[in-house]
């Protein structure tokens, strides 16, 4: 679909370069905040050394160190999955992610979804594509921010807190950035993933954000193996189901792929160290030679795996916990390989997380018992209050604190993302990155004295006091000028009001057609008719021709069944008749982004003339 | 022309064989707008009138005249895009023109009639209110396919969904009426649809094609009478795996219809009037693009291969396809991209 993504190449220097130094910009708010957390760690430490050389913090403390340690399965799953935030963070510092995240990860997520499901994806990738700095940014930071939280807050309130906001933004990844992990499209497998990456990190963050005596018996962690169980029997069913290409591997080059066979041809085709690529492509082969063999296997293991986990009988479970682990490790190896690399990788990928919940979930159902909270723990009475322990007890202070810096560092990309997704105007970054930079220029503009659309005289002295945007524009181009025109209008919109300030002018730009009939067309075609400040001009060819070589415009006929060649640029002329702004109007990849960027950036410039006249 | 599977660096070409010389020329002043969308062509009395299809963001089309063999040309415009038929524009003898546009998802299918050169037109009939005309209502009436000018009065050639009937409607006194052909009765069963038609100062031409079930039939008809009385030809059968690729006219009223084949011989088959059986010329070369039938010559195939023309004539001494001439077309490969 034209218009969305920027269409611009995901290494684009400038679009590259604009997003690290937004990276390091955000990096120094990030010291920032971590040298406030000193600060306030240190005033704090202060004070509970003051109150301990007084003798009053050693009844909290002695209160404080009667507290039964962290549940293993939830320390496990805290800081495992704190560790994977921080590493999808990093993950999305990748040089590709702002103008490759959106065209090569999400769209492609949605393209065999349900068309609702296209229309969610949609509002991430016009959003992604319309800010390709700050909101890449964002997930850097939102991301490292909640690994980080994790990771420092292992009890209480804000330990909870940090699994709910590992979920919130878990939920926007899956349903935005995964298309519903993709389960309302064909092909669904749990080999390849389903349901989804991120629904781990969200099932992991469930789990923190349950109040802590859940922890205290085996009912949780039967919880969780009984739900991975019903998952597996149903991912088995699924691998089973006919005619879904899983049984088929291919038999000979020239028949088609089976569809786990050519799912892992492609993966190994990923830019990658050459021993994952050909771990991929041995197995691909072997998928190709034993297609049956293989997906017999994988039903009656996840069938196997996912009865062991419904059985919810310690032993039994352990044997299926392995095996699973097992399995999980294997499929991320050789079906999945790794899901981080390529450029645009954003986790690695369902196994690990997955993984990762039913040994939480084993873990949580065989040594609970040793750590329930005595009932005298347990009782408000009986705990000291929060700002007492945050006085008294320097391990909660330092949690606390660093709890409240990693918010901080999650705020340091949540903020610009929140500003971003109100902001329906795309960044100029993505004009600057097609156009470069407009140039600054100061002499007077050349006259002119033309004809617009109307049937009116239009002379460049009767624009005098308003600020004038003056493009050449081909009235039978098939590619370029309607988006120019396009981007003027969008330019106007964006001025409001201000706009009664503005002129639009373009000036017809093919030898061939100067007649006004051919503007009135292009008007109606491009729907300029209501756009009150819009002038196009033609005149006599000599007219035009005299104007275009004032303006430095090149027109010439091009053969062959092609279209006038002709320059494209704008300038933007002050009230006194004076060319302030010379801009590169070459629309570029002609996206909704880059169009409605080139229309900031002209835009920019009006005001600019405007404001100092 | 150029990479025909690439719609935007396919080009459209004009090529004109000047008269007194047997080499086909590129030479036509530039047209000065992309051709990507296709040319329909409208031959008349005082000249050429081409059609500029829409194409990528254009959605209407301008209109070039020459009155001098392509040596200055004047411009006219239709405000809407010409329908994708190459029968969309027809002109005649006084320089009055018709044209075909809209249809195929670009809005509802019209009719328009030049109102004063080639900027203004008027609306004739649409679609649907030509297939809610007496005569059309019998025929099922489907998709205009073409449109022309018999002596001052357009006539608009269209498929049928009701078997046997040919969809002619010619405008009488303000009136369309159904005027269509009758068929042999053996094609009566048929759906018919109109893929050609021309006119001559009093003859109409006009070329079908009939489908029963797979099979598809060509048959081309004649009136001298504005669509009274009419001559058909014998039914051309179209062989299995031939698709139409060109009709043109022949010298006189004649016609010629050439076939592609995917894989194997093309097919180039003649009919030189009413009354006339079709005549099979041995198969143009593979790629041929169409053929052209100079007065006082022997036809030529125009094979297209990219930038490349390669104009083959047929000897009439052993029948065969000799090359004559190779040119070679200045592509702007990108330049509507």
């Amino acid at each position: 679909m034209s218009g969305m993504g920027t269409g611009l190449n995901s290494n684009n220097p400038t679009v590259v370069s604009a997003f690290h130094a937004a990276l390091l910009k955000q990096g120094l708010v990030v010291l920032l905040v971590l040298f406030l957390v000193a600060v306030a760690w240190n005033l704090l430490r202060s004070a509970q050394l003051r109150q301990a050389a007084g003798g009053e913090g050693e009844v909290v403390a002695a209160a404080e160190s009667r507290f039964i340690p962290e549940p293993v399965a939830r320390r496990l799953l805290r800081v495992s999955f704190g560790l994977i935030w921080i590493f999808d963070g990093v993950l999305q510092a990748q040089a590709s992610m702002p103008l490759g995240m959106a065209p090569e990860v999400i769209k492609p997520a949605a393209a065999n979804s349900p068309t609702w499901v296209q229309h969610l994806v949609n509002a991430l990738v016009t959003l992604w594509s319309y800010h390709p700095v700050n909101v890449p940014a964002a997930a850097v930071w939102i991301q490292i921010g909640i690994g980080v939280w994790l990771l420092v807050a292992p009890r209480g309130t804000w330990s909870r807190l940090g699994g709910a906001a590992s979920v919130g933004w878990g939920l926007v990844v899956w349903v935005f950035g995964e298309a519903l992990g993709q389960v309302l499209s064909p092909g669904l497998t749990w080999l390849f993933g389903a349901p989804g990456a991120v629904v781990f990190y969200c099932a992991a963050g469930i789990l923190l954000a349950l109040p802590e005596r859940s922890w205290a018996t085996p009912r949780l962690g039967r919880t969780v193996l009984r739900l991975m169980g019903f998952f597996f029997a149903g991912m088995a069913v699924l691998q089973a189901w006919p005619g879904r290409g899983f049984w088929q591997g291919q038999p000979n080059p020239s028949a088609a792929a089976g569809t786990l066979t050519s799912m892992v041809q492609q993966m190994a085709q990923t830019p990658q160290p050459r021993v994952f690529s050909s771990i991929a492509s041995s197995f691909a082969g072997f998928d190709a030679a034993h297609g049956w063999a293989v997906n017999l296997f994988a039903v009656i293991a996840l069938a196997l795996v996912g009865a062991s986990f419904l059985s919810a009988r310690p032993r039994v479970v352990r044997v299926g916990v392995v095996a699973g682990v097992v399995l999980c490790l294997a499929d991320w190896v050789l079906i999945e390989d790794l899901g981080f690399f390529g450029g645009v990788g954003t986790d690695p990928n369902s196994m690990i997380p997955m993984a990762l919940v039913f040994v939480a979930g084993y873990i949580a159902l065989t040594r609970a018992r040793g750590t329930e909270v005595p009932a005298t723990m347990a009782t408000k009475s009986a705990a000291p209050s929060w700002r007492e322990r945050l006085l008294a007890r320097p391990t909660y202070t330092f949690r606390t604190i660093a709890a409240i810096g990693a918010l901080g560092i999650t705020l340091v990309g949540a903020a610009p993302m929140a500003l971003a997704a109100t902001d329906p105007h795309a960044d100029p970054i993505l004009s600057e990155a097609v156009d470069g930079t407009p140039s600054a220029v100061d002499h007077v503009a050349p006259s002119f004295r033309l004809t617009d659309q109307y049937d009116k005289t239009v002379s460049l002295q009767s624009l005098r006091g308003k600020v004038v945007a003056l493009t050449f524009l081909d009235p039978v181009c098939t590619s370029d000028c309607p988006l120019i025109a396009q981007e003027f209008r969008d330019a106007d919109g964006i001025l409001g009001s201000e706009s009664r300030r503005v002129e639009l002018v373009a000036i017809d730009a093919n030898p061939r057609y100067v007649t006004r009939d051919y503007l009135v067309a292009f008007d109606q075609q491009e729907r300029l008719g209501d756009v009150a400040n819009w002038r196009y001009l033609t005149g006599t060819l000599p007219q035009l021709e005299q104007t275009w070589s004032a303006y430095g415009a090149q027109v010439s006929y091009a053969p062959a069944g092609a279209m006038v060649a002709h320059s494209e640029f704008a300038v933007v002329i002050d009230g006194r008749g004076r060319m302030r702004y010379m801009l590169d109007a070459d629309p570029g990849p002609g996206t909704e982004a880059t169009q409605s960027s080139f229309a900031v950036t002209l835009a920019d410039a009006l005001e600019q003339a405007m404001a100092n006249p | 022309m150029g990479r025909l599977d690439q719609p935007p660096n396919t080009f459209w070409q004009l090529l004109f064989l000047p008269t007194g010389t047997s080499s086909w020329s590129d030479e036509v002043e530039a047209t000065a707008v992309a051709t990507n969308g296709g040319l329909v062509l409208a031959a008349g009395g005082r000249g050429l009138v081409v059609g500029v299809r829409p194409s990528n963001r254009l959605r209407f089309s301008p209109l070039i005249a020459s009155s001098d063999a392509g040596r200055t040309w004047s411009n006219g415009l239709l405000s809407e895009g010409l329908a994708e038929h190459p029968q969309a524009l027809a002109v005649d003898d006084t320089g009055q023109a018709v044209a075909l546009v809209g249809g195929r998802g670009e809005g509802l299918a019209r009719v328009l009639l030049s109102a004063a050169g080639l900027s203004r037109w008027k609306t004739l009939t649409t679609a649907s209110s030509l297939a809610a005309v007496p005569g059309a209502k019998a025929c099922g009436l489907g998709e205009i396919t073409a449109v022309s000018l018999l002596a001052g009065s357009p006539v608009a050639g269209a498929s049928c969904a009701r078997p046997g009937v040919v969809g002619i409607l010619a405008r009488r006194t303000g009136k369309w009426e159904l005027i269509g052909p009758p068929l042999p009765s053996s094609l009566h069963r048929g759906r018919v649809e109109v893929l050609a038609m021309t006119t001559t100062a009093t003859t109409l031409t006009v070329l079908v094609a009939v489908s029963i079930g797979a099979a598809d039939d060509l048959v081309a008809a004649w009136s001298a009478d504005g669509g009274q009385d009419w001559r058909t030809s014998t039914a051309l059968p179209v062989s299995e795996g031939l698709q139409l690729a060109s009709v043109g006219q022949v010298s006189g009223d004649g016609l010629f219809v050439l076939m592609n084949r995917r894989t194997g011989a093309d097919e180039l088959d003649v009919v030189d009037g009413p009354g006339v059986p079709w005549t099979s010329l041995p198969s143009p070369p593979a790629g041929t693009a169409t053929v052209a039938f100079p007065p006082g010559a022997t036809p030529e195939a125009l094979v297209v291969h990219e930038a490349a023309l390669t104009v083959l004539g047929l000897t009439s001494a052993s029948s065969a396809w000799v090359q004559s001439q190779v040119l070679r077309v200045p592509i702007q490969y990108g330049s509507s991209n």
